[in-house]
């Protein structure tokens, strides 16, 4: 699939609540993503015990590849009974994205989640259904790249009730906030955060109600190759060179004698950017073809140091120097090819150069698993 | 128009490559404004001592703060002068 989701989840505490009512699961399957979000009866430690046995278990049982109505006996078997209602009480939504590009949303008491195109609500048509004595919304919908799913619990729903306005945020208004923040190019994470962030603020920093948000938003794989360092072996140059030139997706050099050798092979010229130097930051250079040209190992340990403190896409976007440009472009990625030249330190570089190659390839390293910790899929070659 | 090109690989930036363009740059900013064009290039293996400056085609190798005046007196003052007396 050449489809990337990008998804993240973001809660709102009830005031004065340390734990959220809801939960939020999201498990992968051989042929799809599933994701469930369910809120619990109440709130605090019972509501979250609630959520969470729910969300664990769909999770788990869809994963296993077991029927829906399957999923909802056992819940309701499970679950402890609210003394009122006589009822397992919690609601749900759960979202199965296949890999063949179709979607499967179930609403079970939950409100309705959005579906979006770019900056447009869609309407999806759901079928409603019994199953094990409990009413579910169902819809089978196929997606493509620029396509949004919200699915979110009702206390977002309710935000700023009594006060700014009188019933509450409500599904049509959200609806209308959600095509507006969809409109921009951000990243679920931010979106999850603007939804949260204003549902706060409507209730004017006292939430009544616990809130959460998964945000769904589908695009195109973003695929980048970086190469650090030259290849073990001269005359495995140009072979590297031209795969890694030729490869899919943005394209990144680090090292100052890689570029230069990339610059030979592939025939063109490397005009050095003296505006980005920065004190402790070699400046990047021009390459026509790659999109960035970074100095080795002083802006690899420097993005490492980045990636660590755990900086925002955003935050980076306008910094010119290389550790900032190079940080960005990981960040925007989704799937991230490095290949790591084992060229040995160069007898003519100064021994206070920390470039020796054990060094090289544990920054790598552990920039590598930052960044699988993202959630994006990293992988190593030597060469 | 010539050139000074300074290297901003990692070794020669570690030796002070950047206080070097700087310093370069004041001066041209002085002197030489609109003849001396101040470039960047990666290492050019010459790292072992200092800062590796271009001047053309002619290269310094180990440059350091105090080599910058020297080598940019001699390379555009010395020079101009001598080119206002052919005049
Ligand atoms: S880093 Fe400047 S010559 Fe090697």
């Amino acid at each position: 699939m050449t489809l990337h989701l990008d998804i993240a989840t973001k809660h709102l505490n009830k005031f004065k609540e340390e734990l959220c009512g809801d939960s939020v699961e999201i498990a992968n399957s051989d042929d799809s993503m599933i994701v469930v979000l369910s809120d619990g009866l109440g709130s605090g430690v019972k509501a979250n015990i609630l959520s969470s046995l729910t969300t664990k278990m769909a999770a788990t049982m869809l994963r296993g590849g077991l029927p829906l109505n399957e999923v909802i006996n056992t819940l309701a078997a499970t679950l402890p009974v609210c003394e009122v209602r006589r009822l397992a009480y919690s609601t749900f939504s759960i979202l199965q994205i296949f890999n063949d590009g179709m979607a499967y949303l179930v609403e079970c008491d939950s409100p309705e989640s959005y579906i979006g195109h770019r900056r447009k609500l869609r309407y999806v048509h759901r079928k409603e259904k019994e199953v094990s004595g409990r009413v579910i919304k169902e819809a089978f919908f196929p997606i493509k790249e620029g396509d949004w799913i919200v699915l979110l619990s009702d206390g977002l729903l309710h935000a700023g009730i009594g006060g700014v306005w009188n019933l509450g945020w409500g599904a049509a208004r959200i609806g209308k906030f959600l095509e507006s923040i969809m409109e921009t190019d951000d990243d679920a994470h931010s979106i999850a955060e603007e939804f949260i962030g204003t549902s706060n603020h409507l209730y004017a920093s006292k939430p009544g109600d616990d809130g959460t948000c998964v945000i769904v938003k589908i695009r195109e794989k973003r695929v980048l190759s970086m190469l650090v360092g030259p290849p073990i072996n001269k005359d495995d140059d140009t072979a590297v060179v031209q795969k890694f030139f030729s490869a899919l997706g943005k394209k990144v050099v680090c090292g100052g004698t890689t570029a230069n050798i990339v610059v030979r092979i592939l025939g063109k010229t490397l005009s050095v950017n003296l505006q980005s130097m920065d004190a402790k930051i070699p400046p990047i250079a021009q390459v026509e073809g790659i999109d960035l040209v970074t100095e080795g190992m002083l802006t690899l340990s420097h993005t490492v140091e980045l990636v660590k403190k755990g900086v925002k896409k955003k935050e980076v976007a306008w910094r010119k120097d290389g550790a900032s440009k190079l940080t960005h472009e990981l960040l925007w990625a989704d799937n991230i090819h490095i290949i790591v030249g084992r060229a040995m330190n160069p007898a003519h570089q100064s021994p206070d150069l920390p470039a020796n190659f054990a060094l090289k390839q544990k920054i790598v390293e552990e920039l590598s698993l930052l960044l699988s910790k993202q959630g994006k899929v990293v992988s190593v070659e030597y060469c | 128009m010539k050139t000074i090109k300074v290297c901003v690989g990692s070794s020669c930036f570690l030796r002070g490559a950047s206080e070097v363009i700087d310093l370069f740059q004041s001066l041209i900013d002085k002197h030489g404004q609109g003849k001396v064009k101040l470039a960047g290039m990666f290492c050019q293996e010459k790292c072992t001592k200092g800062v590796t400056v271009f001047v053309d085609e002619e290269i310094f190798s180990g440059v350091g703060r105090e080599d910058v005046a020297k080598i940019f007196q001699k390379k555009f003052l010395d020079n101009k002068r001598g080119e206002e007396k052919e005049e």
